[in-house]
């Protein structure tokens, strides 16, 4: 038994490093992934990893190729022994080619990785094949013709649902430290949807049971299908939760999800077979139970329940959290049905009637049914708008992520247009991976030489949010410099990213215009702020890892060495100050772009707190208070170089950040107010500053900045469509009315959408992954209020997507 | 049971209620403001449903106007700040209608935020200037 459980230890093991090269492979396959995480070594652990990748695939070699040296000693059958030979073999060769020629630090976005993609599983399933002829046929005529009971798999459905609705409500109220309404009814919904996913899986397996029982191998078929169900789970929750999220397209999608479900699934199996005791005596529980025992099994619900409620708490302010939340959700869900197959093992009596055993199905249905109705008539009894359907809906991802699975797949807002759905993920689909050719070139720079143009300092602060800013804020204490010297700048009151997330909203900075998730390709015909800095002859300083690989004008990169998450505002201004101290007096004007990632939110999640903070979420409060120290220190020491007088600053954010609102934390997929309303500060030389006028309180947008450069600089527009436009105008004249027009917004990662209309006043939000759909009122500050969604404003909003589709569309001809 | 499961769900939500003819006065706002009769009766149609549609309210204040309807005007006016109150173009209108109204303080109040949203802007700057002149006259 002991040798049985280091081999299953070893393989899991073995396993993990080549699913890691595995991941690897996918996330350089798809260009969006490639540039976002690999490129910017956004992760200095996967660097280390890929350095050493040779070194962990000789260790899982190893790993793999001692345990299966009771099959080459010959133990199970000449062919086992044949097969394991060839394994040693073909993946020692492998290891040998690899020490040689490293392979994954090669890898660059493309072809290449889709050999490494199928290759990584390769291994895994070769040794599922091994165990399985291992195995031989031993097991399945042990076992006969047992199938597993439907009273069995209903009893462990049904605990786990319950097990982990308790799990997942003793969190939440653990978190919110308050039971009241809203908690009841999010609890109430948690509950009858668990229970509905239970008794879902529990209708399948069952039918699943029926169809092997008319087998002649009733045992092996229920298994073998089992396993294909298993397959076909992780393969669709891949397809449809996790590889969506990182733009892969369908096809890719489904091949990329289809093989590894397969493959974990082989997997899976290959260790029951090897590992599951004799006496386990139904098909279910042979291949889903993941303890020996009972009083193992006890212990391992305890293990796995606490487990999953510390990693859910480890990354629940981390991007991409509600993906990773419900992989974790549906993970623990698999493990403790295996275990409560063990722990209530089937009792013998006779199996109730087909018609008796329904009665659960249709209670479940009926609940659900229900519940919008009880919802709606508590909501409006007491007038509390926060127990109604839709706002326990925005809770449930926060308060249960297995239930909000659930509610995904089977709750709908009354016409959310399926055709609006599809319309906008074929679009969406060709955008991101056709590459795109801009139908208009950029028109050539051709600014005024009257005078010499000023010095340009670019500040995007990753993830800055605007009311944690005294200039938009009178609550914030804590920007006191920010506060003096927004005094002698232009305050941008209704400003934000056409993008929420760095991928395309910093591109849209650079191009002044709409962008798709391929503009990396056509950058340098796009590009209008290098343009300008190639022909005004910039001396040009950049920190930034999201555009600058694509640029080609030539540049000093300030402190390359840091990674990407490490570059800190204070840091990169000290170096910039070292820079311009070295530089001569006449020197060319400077054109400095610094994108620090200080407010991210993977460097959020802890530090400083105290009393100034309260109201705020505060270690993002107290890294703005340094950020504001650190640009206090650098505008005076600038003054002082005589630099200040002659340069436009810019200082503003590529969105803003979830900080818990409703549970909710990032931007990757939000488009809330907080994520894309975001900070616009312009500071002009004061011989520019008198001769022109704005309207502050104008929508306006990352991608006015290009053209407003070009205004301040004597130069034509850049002259592409849904260009932005100059945010200054001569003083006798009126700035443009955008009042009337409409605005689409969209994530960079996933599939939501939102469009602002009425001068940025009304925002509406299609949540295409989630099919949900807001609309917020943004008259009063910070964030505005939210609005229910009325017919009308679907459909005129919705339209208004389309449209904006169609003309990004058009922009790009292909 | 799969097929129950299949033929009743998804379950749809509810949507509050509709009002049939709000698309057009959604809508409304987006074209170039109306003006006659016939265009306030709409514009104050629509104000029942989209109450805090600004651009609605000030495209009724403007059509008012040019009904020569002034103190209806003026209320439209100060309803459409109370909602967005730094609409600077409807501060400067409202000022451009007080200063005809002979309420030259209070024009210049007006006045005076729009050009704090509006920096430098001359037209602003130049009916500071008429209301400092006109305040300044009467006194």
């Amino acid at each position: 038994v002991i040798n049985r459980w280091i081999v299953a230890a070893a393989r899991l093991l073995a396993a993990a490093i080549f699913l890691a090269t595995w991941a690897y492979g996918v996330t350089t396959y798809s260009p969006f992934a490639f540039d976002m995480f690999i490129r910017p070594q956004l992760l200095p652990q996967l660097a280390a990893f890929v350095t050493w990748h040779h070194a962990w695939y000789w260790a899982a070699y190893l790993l793999a190729a001692l345990s299966l040296v009771p099959e080459l000693a010959g133990r199970h059958g000449a062919a086992t022994r044949w097969a394991s030979l060839a394994f040693v073999l073909v993946f020692g060769g492998v290891g040998l080619h690899l020490l040689s020629t490293p392979v994954l630090a090669t890898l660059t976005s493309g072809s290449r990785s889709s050999f490494i993609v199928p290759g990584a599983l390769l291994p895994i399933a070769f040794l599922a094949v091994i165990d399985h002829l291992a195995a031989g046929v031993a097991p399945w005529r042990e076992r006969g013709d047992v199938s597993s009971p439907p009273t069995h798999v209903l009893t462990a459905t049904i605990c786990t649902a319950a097990m982990l609705w308790l799990a997942h409500q003793t969190s939440a109220m653990a978190t919110l430290g308050v039971i009241d309404g809203p908690w009841l009814m999010t609890a109430a919904w948690a509950f009858v949807l668990d229970m509905t996913l239970a008794i879902a899986a529990y209708t399948i397996l069952t039918l699943v049971g029926a169809v092997a029982a008319l087998s002649r191998r009733p045992f092996i078929t229920e298994y073998a299908l089992s396993v294909a169900l298993i397959a076909i789970g992780i393969a669709e929750a891949g397809r449809r939760i996790i590889l969506p999220a990182f733009a892969f397209s369908a096809a890719d999608a489904a091949a990329i999800a289809s093989a590894f479900g397969v493959t974990i699934a082989m997997m899976w199996s290959g260790l029951r077979v090897r590992v599951s005791p004799a006496q386990t005596d139904t098909p279910l529980r042979f291949l889903l139970s993941p303890v020996p025992t009972r009083a193992v099994g006890m212990v391992a619900l305890v293990v796995v329940l606490v487990a999953a409620r510390l990693a859910t708490a480890a990354i629940v302010q981390v991007d991409w959290a509600s993906i990773l939340q419900t992989t974790i959700a549906l993970v623990e869900a698999t493990l403790i049905f295996g275990i409560f197959l063990e722990v209530l093992p089937p009792v013998a009596h006779r199996e109730p009637s087909a018609w008796r055993l329904m009665l659960a199905p249709v209670a479940a249905i009926a609940a659900l049914s229900a519940l919008p109705l009880l919802s709606a008539s508590l909501s409006r009894a007491t007038n509390n708008p926060l127990l109604d359907a839709a706002a326990v809906l925005d809770r449930l991802p926060s308060n249960d992520p297995l239930a909000h699975f659930a509610a995904t797949q089977w709750i709908e807002q009354e016409g959310f247009d399926l055709q609006f759905y599809q319309d906008v993920m074929a679009t969406e689909r060709r955008q991101s991976t056709v590459d795109p050719q801009p139908r208009h070139p950029l028109l050539p720079f051709a600014g005024s030489t009257t005078a010499p143009p000023p010095h340009i300092l670019f500040i995007v602060v990753d993830s800055l949010r605007r009311d944690y800013l005294s200039p938009y804020n009178p609550k914030v204490t804590f920007t006191p410099n920010l506060e003096q010297w927004s005094r002698e700048s232009f305050v941008f009151r209704n400003a934000f990213t056409p993008y929420g997330g760095t991928w395309l909203a910093m591109p849209s900075i650079w191009t002044g215009t709409a962008v798709t998730r391929g503009w990396a390709k056509i950058f340098p015909r796009i590009n209008a702020l290098e343009q300008l800095i190639t022909r005004a002859d910039y001396d040009f300083i950049i920190n930034d890892f999201t555009v600058e690989t694509n640029l080609e004008a030539p540049r000093t990169f300030l402190e390359r060495q840091i990674p990407s998450l490490d570059t800190d505002l204070c840091r990169n201004l000290d170096a910039l100050r070292a820079h311009t101290q070295q530089r001569p007096a006449t020197a060319r004007p400077l054109f400095v772009y610094l994108a620090p990632m200080n407010m991210h939110i993977l460097n959020t999640q802890g530090g400083a707190r105290g009393p100034r903070y309260e109201g705020f979420y505060e270690p993002y409060a107290a890294r703005v208070e340094r950020i504001d120290r650190c640009l206090g220190q650098f505008i005076a020491h600038y003054k002082e170089q005589g630099l200040y007088d002659n340069s436009i600053v810019v200082l503003t954010s590529d969105h803003g950040d979830l900080l818990g609102e409703d549970g909710r934390w990032g931007h990757q997929f939000h488009l809330f107010p907080e994520a894309i309303r975001i900070p616009m500060i312009v500071r002009l030389p004061e011989r520019l500053r008198t001769m022109v006028t704005t309207d502050l309180s104008r929508i306006s947008f990352l991608s006015d900045l290009a053209p407003t450069l070009y205004a301040l600089l004597g130069a034509a527009p850049p002259g592409q469509p849904l260009a932005g436009l100059p945010l200054f105008v001569p003083v006798d004249q009126a700035p443009a009315d955008r009042r009337r027009q409409e605005f689409m917004v969209m994530s960079s990662y996933g599939s939501t959408y939102g469009l602002l209309r009425r001068n940025g006043k009304a925002l509406y939000i299609a949540d295409l992954l989630n099919w949900r759909e807001h609309a917020y009122e943004l008259f009063t500050e910070p964030n505005g209020v939210r609005v229910p969604v009325t017919g009308s404003i679907r459909r005129v909003n919705q339209q208004g997507i389309r449209d904006g589709l169609d003309k990004v569309d058009r922009m790009f001809s292909r | 049971v799969l097929a129950a499961f299949w033929l009743v769900l998804p379950i749809e939500l509810g949507m509050d209620p509709d009002v049939s003819s709000s698309d057009a006065c959604l809508t409304l706002a987006d074209r170039p403001p109306p003006h006659g009769e016939e265009a306030i009766a709409a514009l104050e149609r629509c104000l029942t449903v989209a109450t805090t549609d600004v651009e609605l309210i000030a495209d009724l204040a403007g059509a008012y106007e040019l009904a020569n309807r002034p103190g209806d005007a003026e209320a439209a006016y100060a309803r459409a700040l109370a909602i967005d109150p730094e609409y600077a173009d409807v501060h400067t209108r409202l000022a451009a209608l007080l200063l005809k109204r002979g309420d030259a303080a209070r024009a210049r109040s007006h006045a005076e935020i729009a050009l704090r949203l509006q920096p430098n802007r001359r037209a602003v700057q130049e009916l500071i200037a008429r209301a400092s002149a006109a305040g300044a006259q009467s006194q």
